[in-house]
């Protein structure tokens, strides 16, 4: 995205006269004045970008031994050593779930379905709690790549994913006819009297109600209100045109294709991978998880099957099939790192700088069926990067997704999230 | 063992302690001084327990629970311990029972949730029966979110979640129901297409391709041979096919096929049938005879359920050498398209080139020059010369034609569902609209709202209707009030019992003529709908839920470990086995024993293979056979749906299997593991035997006081592997030690030592059954409150042995059933 302008043009014009060969709008060194502040304003924003995984790593591989920063490279870390500085790890945050596989959704909420209604935000996971306060500035509240089951809303719906790359694709960048958002525009006007009738016909209903069902009906309102001002906001996107990406890219035109859609695992972390770049880099969206399951990678050294080789009872054959997997999953996340590191944004910095890389999984063993200790990294942001944190099972998981959310939302008062009620201590935000 | 529930482990803490002065009944506190106050009292509280301060109280769940706990310890023997002075049977009875006379004074579910939002399944059923609509195809709930499961259940009211992200979707998929039901004014013309034209043709300067097209030659006489399968999972459209055309069906509405097709040449050439050695394959069994598929082709670009693009219809086995003629109506959406396909050839590996090469023995250059090129073309012919010429295993598409669409009505009957009968008023037609999608009677000033709507524009109707279809009552299934259902409310939690879906016209029509709260009644119409073909509902639905069978596709066996797992498609074939098993018992009112060991099971060829048992030639069908004394495979416990689901697609646990058994078929479920415990590795190295492993945690007295009662009825299962096949030994080769105990004590030797001990006294099975049914039935949980009605039921399963299909009857009779 280094292109080098030596004239200033409006975004509109911009879009105007390049067609169909532009490029993402809001990280382009170009714009001038008040438009060029916006860029920056939005450029200055936290993002998120979350890889989740299945079965967590090895637990012993994964950790290292050494707390603070001058900890010694784990066997896994090892293979991203030469971006130490940009991440930090963390052991034994307390992840007070249990179930194994059965209990892995609850990886973002630190709550799991079946408990939600112990808790005030159910099983929200961090993602949709963001989304929730800041979804309506970008055209996704937020994004869900691959597979669905790591998101979950305040109401303890899961929310579904985009499965193929080339139906991501199409959301993102390709507009709409003239003719479907008419068509778009007309029926929104119609659900809006239906919304409104049905609110009527319910309260009628409700006065018939005991009350535990009088109390069940009250999502249904909640479900009108918020359907109502997701319309509103949907309406004002629709005649926004979605921004344009440079053409000739070859691997954007392979994903617009459908080239990655049903493909091994590999090509499809890679387009996915791909996708959550562009979607924050266009501002499409704030919020990105790339959610992986029981899936097969094509690696040089690995014959059975990943979720197989999770089952390693401490067996040679199976450790060293999960090393490779491993090595695979923690240099997809440096690449990443890397690849927001070379980018420089409207405001000076990288964009690396403001967005958050999470890396975990709800499962710390995948052999014992265990839920405590995951593995989890976290890259990118403003954090003071480069140790390992260790929380010795005193501060939840959840913590750190509150320093998260408070990074994310630039509102250091957010007292609780989930089963947090406080930041996590030793995680530091440098504000320069 | 009664210990087991959390009722003494977590809720006791929850007491509201006051003076044992304010208890009345002074002969139960005589009783708790005399043989619990010293364990169970101000000074011990084992168990956290207080008796001395434990009050009645209707309106509190957890007190409840432990009121019945009480009388289960007391009735078990568990208590008071057997070291300790045992109190008179007289006093225990006289006790119990004045116990369970308070419990018989509470009526109804008590302060739960019952307002019930339609699920997935039970919304698309709805919406098909509402419209008279064909959405098999296009699904309206598939872009739905997933439904919430509470013990396996997809339908308990407290978990069935609604949110403005599911709200949206109710309101695209409304407006495409209306679509989907309303016609233009035209008729459209039906057309012809039959197998062996050119299938190129112009329209509008487009390509297209109405005719059936295959990826074989058409043979002189105009036929086609199907001889190979090289799916790389079942369902995959690798397979050698014949499609009904390429672009699919241009609208939707019925279509008719007739397809002629023989089987020929079974059993010959099996030396080069056999010769693919790679086990991803698929092998061809010649003792099998051929099986016809006949598969619907979703459009391209769009997945017909989760990751397949065509969904299977029916299929056949042939007899060899007859040629018969399939003629079939079929409903296709716009783009979908019909599929025959060969099921159980052998595999070829993908490439006419590669195929022709096995068949004719000779190879073919490596070179890439004209000479090849022009070769390669007559490949398909030559194939066919050879096919023909040998005789090999194949089947014959003598002839195929597809002509439609067709309608039964003009404009169909959907139509006139959503704009009333010609020249009727829009009050009328809302009015009846409503009253059928609310599943009532429905007066006109309750729906002004929707009435309005109707009137406000020219296209008022449509959004008055789909409004009804985004209304609080058709979503949701109501039940208002308090004490026993009306007869209306009774027609709807019948129907989707039974059915899982509306209730039909005539059951609106008895509950109009309140006929609905007379039991006998009641008995001869739930035997009439389970005796009609859409109980096969209530059949895969609860099966599905009981035996946790979401199991055997969230965690599915590992593809490569299992192989021949997907390759001879167990996983849908074990369900269908349980499901035969299921309807044999009800449909022939057996007793629910035979869930627990049965004389006989029903297969077909691949499952029979995959059990070790003799060959049973039919692939499709499902055939009753009777297993030999001592088989292992008799009842649930040793159907491989089960077997899966309690594995985890890679290997066993006797901690899961144990597990799956005390909560599935003895209906106990332990308190969850406690917090802070250190799970230790699992250590396969081969130091230790397996049992040796699970015995270091029973060893923990933290884990030990309920793994001692899961892990050892999980042994018993550790004869099959994780997809239900029969061992001796792990794949380490250490021997299998099957032996185990019961949860209270008696030792058994595998899994048929298991099943005996549970027939011993099926009083546990029993509830648990029940119990389940019970759930599935009103959508809501059983409690404490319900332990009265259900013992009552269980109590004629275990001692009077009453057949399934009467068990069924009692239930819908109860007055858990019937009342709110």
């Amino acid at each position: 995205m280094n292109i080098k302008h030596n004239r200033t043009i409006s975004r509109r014009s911009y879009l105007k006269g390049c067609g169909g060969i532009v490029v993402a709008l809001p990280f382009l060194n170009i714009m001038t004045s008040s438009a060029a502040d916006t860029e920056k304003k939005i450029a200055a924003e936290q993002r998120l970008a979350i890889l989740a995984i299945p079965f967590g790593m090895v637990q012993d591989k994964f950790h290292p031994k050494e707390t603070g920063f001058n900890y010694t490279m784990s066997d896994t870390l090892q293979h991203i050593k030469h971006i130490r500085n940009d991440f930090t790890v963390f052991s034994h945050l307390e992840n007070d779930v249990r179930g194994g596989h059965a209990a892995n959704h609850a990886f973002l909420s630190g709550v799991t379905m079946t408990d939600r209604n112990a808790h005030p935000e159910g099983n929200m996971t961090i993602d949709q709690g963001l989304a929730e306060k800041i979804g309506h500035h970008t055209r996704f509240p937020s994004l869900n790549f691959a597979e669905g089951t790591y998101s979950f809303t305040r109401t303890g719906v899961s929310v579904p994913a985009v499965s193929t790359p080339s139906k991501a694709f199409r959301l993102m960048f390709v507009d709409d006819s003239a003719a479907s958002k008419e068509s778009t525009k007309k029926s929104l006007k119609s659900s809006g009297s239906i919304l409104d009738a049905i609110r009527e016909n319910a309260k009628r209903l409700q006065k018939r109600l005991g009350k535990e069902d009088k109390e069940k009906l009250e999502e249904y309102f909640t479900s009108i209100r918020g359907t109502e001002k997701q319309f509103a906001m949907s309406e004002d996107w629709l005649d926004k045109p979605k921004p344009k990406l440079k053409a000739g890219d070859n691997k954007t035109k392979s994903i617009s294709d459908g080239d990655s859609d049903n493909m091994s695992a590999n090509v499809m972390l890679d387009a996915w991978f791909e996708l959550m770049f562009l979607a924050l880099q266009t501002n499409s969206t704030r919020i990105v998880t790339i959610g992986i399951n029981n899936w097969n990678f094509d690696l040089e050294g690995v014959k059975d099957a990943y979720h197989r080789c999770s089952h390693h009872g401490l067996q040679k054959v199976y450790l060293d099939q999960l090393a490779i997997t491993e090595k695979y999953l923690v240099t997809k996340i440096s690449d990443f790192v890397q690849r927001l590191n070379n980018i420089q944004m409207p405001n000076g910095e990288t964009m690396l700088k403001s967005t958050q890389v999470l890396l975990g999984s709800g499962m710390g063993s995948g052999s014992r069926h265990t839920n405590s200790n995951p593995a989890i990294l976290l890259a990118g942001g403003r954090y003071k990067h480069g140790q390992h944190i260790n929380a010795q099972t005193k501060q939840p998981l959840c913590s750190l997704y509150l320093t998260m959310m408070q990074h994310m939302l630039n509102d250091f008062e957010i007292e609780r999230f989930s089963v947090s009620d406080g930041p996590l201590k030793g995680l530091e935000i440098i504000n320069s | 063992m009664k210990m087991l529930t959390n009722a003494f482990i977590t809720l006791s803490i929850l007491f509201i302690f006051s003076p044992s002065s304010s208890y009345s009944e002074e002969n139960h506190q005589e009783f708790f001084e005399k043989h619990c106050i010293r364990c169970h009292g101000p000074k011990k509280a084992k168990a956290k327990l207080r008796l001395n301060q434990l009050k009645w109280d209707e309106n509190n769940k957890d007190i409840l629970e432990i009121w019945q706990d009480i009388i289960d310890q007391l009735e078990e023997g568990e208590m008071p311990p057997k070291d300790e002075s045992q109190p008179d049977k007289a006093q225990v009875i006289a006790l119990t029972s004045d116990i369970k006379k308070k419990f018989m004074k509470l009526k109804g579910s008590g302060p739960q949730v019952i307002l019930k939002r339609l699920n997935r399944k039970q919304y698309h059923n709805t919406v098909r029966d509402l419209l008279n609509v064909n959405v098999l195809l296009d699904n309206p709930a598939d872009p739905f979110p997933t439904d919430g499961l509470a013990n396996g259940f997809d339908n308990v009211a407290e978990s069935l979640i609604m949110s403005d992200f599911m709200l949206t979707k109710v309101l695209n998929s409304a407006r495409k129901i209306v679509d989907k039901s309303t016609y233009p004014e035209k008729r459209p013309l039906p057309e012809k297409h039959v197998m062996g034209k050119i299938s190129e043709k112009k329209k509008g300067g487009k390509r297209i391709w109405p005719h059936f097209t295959t990826d074989t030659a058409v043979l002189p006489d105009g036929s086609i041979n199907l001889v190979r399968n090289d799916e790389n999972e079942p369902g995959d459209t690798r397979g050698q096919s014949c499609t009904s055309s390429r672009n699919g069906v241009p609208l939707d509405g019925f279509y008719e096929f007739v397809f002629e097709v023989e089987s020929k040449g079974r059993g010959n050439a099996v030396k080069l049938m056999e010769r693919m050695k790679n086990p991803r394959y698929q092998k061809y069994h010649s003792e099998d005879l051929h099986r016809l598929e006949i598969y619907y082709l979703a459009p391209s670009g769009k997945s017909a359920g989760v990751s397949q693009n065509r969904i299977l219809i029916e299929s056949f086995d042939l007899t060899d050498n007859k040629t018969i003629t399939i003629k079939r109506r079929y409903w296709l959406d716009k783009g979908w398209k019909i599929q025959l396909t060969f099921g159980n050839a052998a595999a070829f590996g993908r490439l006419q080139s590669n195929y022709y090469e096995r068949i004719s023995g000779q190879k073919l250059s490596k070179e890439n020059n004209e000479a090849k090129k022009e070769f390669v073309k007559k490949i398909p012919s030559l194939i066919n010369k050879i096919v023909e010429e040998k005789n090999l295993p194949r089947i014959k598409i003598h002839s195929a034609s597809q002509e439609g669409p067709f309608y039964d009505t003009w404009p169909p009957l959907s139509h006139q569902r959503v704009y009333g009968k010609p020249g009727q008023s829009v009050e009328m037609t809302i009015q009846q609209f409503a009253s059928r999608a609310f599943r009532r009677s429905v007066a006109l000033d309750e729906i002004q709202d929707f009435v309005s709507l109707a009137k406000n524009s020219p296209e008022g109707i449509r959004t008055a209707i789909e409004a009804i279809l985004c209304s609080s009552e058709f979503l949701y299934i109501i039940e208002d009030g308090n004490g026993p259902l009306d007869h209306c409310e009774i027609a709807n939690r019948l129907s989707y019992f039974l059915w899982n879906t509306m209730p039909n016209e005539r059951l609106m029509k008895l509950a109009a003529g309140k006929k609905l709260q007379d039991k006998t009644f009641l008995k001869k119409i739930t035997r009439e709908m389970l005796a009609d073909v859409k109980s096969e509902e209530f059949v895969k639905n609860f099966i599905w839920a009981w035996l946790r069978l979401q199991h055997t596709i969230e965690m599915s066996p590992d593809s490569v470990k299992f192989v021949n797992y997907k390759r001879y498609r167990i996983g849908t074939a074990m369900v269908k086995e349980t499901e035969t098993f299921f309807k044999y018992i009800l449909n022939n009112n057996l007793p629910t024993s035979l869930f627990v060991d049965s004389n006989f099971i029903f297969v077909n060829a691949d499952l029979a293979r995959w059990y070790g048992l003799p060959n049973v030639d039919t692939t499709v069908a499902f055939k009753k056979i009777t297993l030999k004394p001592n088989s292992v495979r008799g009842g649930l416990l040793g159907q491989a749906s089960v077997l899966t689901a309690s594995a985890n697609g890679v290997d066993t646990s006797p901690v899961t299997r144990g597990l799956w058994i005390l909560e599935n078929i003895l209906g106990i479920k332990p308190a969850p593991p406690p917090v802070d415990i250190e799970i230790p590795e699992i250590d396969l190295r081969g130091k230790m035997t397996i049992k040796q492993l699970y015995a270091k945690h029973r060893n923990v007295e933290s884990c030990s006081s309920c793994h001692k009662k899961i892990d050892p009825l999980g042994f018993a299962l550790e004869n099959f592997n994780p997809v239900g096949v029969w061992r001796t030994q792990y794949t380490s080769g250490e021997k299998i030690d099957p032996t185990g105990y019961m949860p209270d004590g008696t030792a058994f030797n595998g899994i048929n030592g298991l099943k005996q001990n549970i027939l011993r006294n099926m009083t546990l099975f029993n509830r648990g059954l029940i119990s389940k049914l019970l759930t599935y039935a009103t959508g809501r949980h059983m409690t404490t409150r319900d332990r009265v009605i259900i013992d009552k039921l269980v109590n004629k399963a275990t001692k009077e042995k009453t057949g399934f299909r009467d068990l069924i009857l009692e239930i819908v009779t109860s007055d858990i059933f019937m009342n709110k």
